[in-house]
């Protein structure tokens, strides 16, 4: 899937914006990708919730790598 | 996987930093100031002109003009500029000025849908749709394979 920006650009200047086709946390680069693309700061950011489902079992998987090294050094 | 947000473009400013000069305006007692989302100077004046308003006088922290219904003044209050349409009720003055913030708004918007399709082939994306829906502009572009 290809890396999609969606812009909505609100008469009072404000702009609604999303980040979509990126592999992982690095969705969190896109954000720079935005402000440079519409010369604008960030106010707030939120993961949609496909995001958090993921990063979440991303830490699950990352957890349990690391409960493995401790019990292979043990 | 995505991320949504909440942008501000420049020249205007985040929620919070009018909240602040609110808190200020009403410590200094000078209540008759309406605080607008927007730092810039020149883009008070622009809303202005865009307004119709004459005699438009732009200074470090200051913008007066002349309107069909006054005199407007802004001068800067923390970070975002504050108006009051001199000598009027308060509620007629804070009308005055949420027009200003209101047209300037809308320049924002239009200079920031002219940079986004501008800046969108230098970071290596290109609009595949474009909508307009009750005034707001919708782009989505695309990363180039």
């Amino acid at each position: 899937m290809s890396r999609r920006l969606s812009v909505s650009i609100r008469p009072d200047g404000t702009i609604a914006a999303e980040a979509s086709g990126t592999p992982g946390p690095d969705c969190l680069a896109a954000l720079e990708q935005l402000k440079a693309l519409l010369n604008a700061e960030v106010e707030a950011s939120k993961p949609t919730p496909e995001f958090a489902m993921l990063a979440e079992a991303a830490e699950v998987a990352d957890e349990a790598q690391a409960r493995q090294r401790l019990e292979g050094q043990a | 996987m995505s991320i949504g947000a909440l942008l501000i473009p420049l020249g205007m400013a985040l929620a919070s930093a009018v909240t602040s000069a609110l808190t200020k305006i009403e410590e200094q007692g000078r209540t008759e100031l309406t605080p607008i989302r927007v730092v810039d100077e020149q883009l008070v004046a622009a809303a202005l002109q865009r307004l119709g308003a004459t005699n438009i006088a732009v200074a470090p922290d200051a913008v007066s003009a002349t309107t069909a219904t006054g005199v407007i003044r802004f001068e800067r209050v923390g970070q975002v500029m504050a108006g009051v349409l001199v000598g009027a009720p308060p509620e007629v003055s804070a009308r005055a000025v949420a027009d200003v913030e209101a047209s300037a708004g809308l320049l924002a918007q239009a200079r920031t849908a002219e940079l986004a399709k501008a800046q969108a082939a230098e970071l290596g994306f290109t609009l595949i749709e474009e909508r307009n829906e009750q005034g707001t502009i919708n782009y989505v572009f695309e990363e180039i394979a």
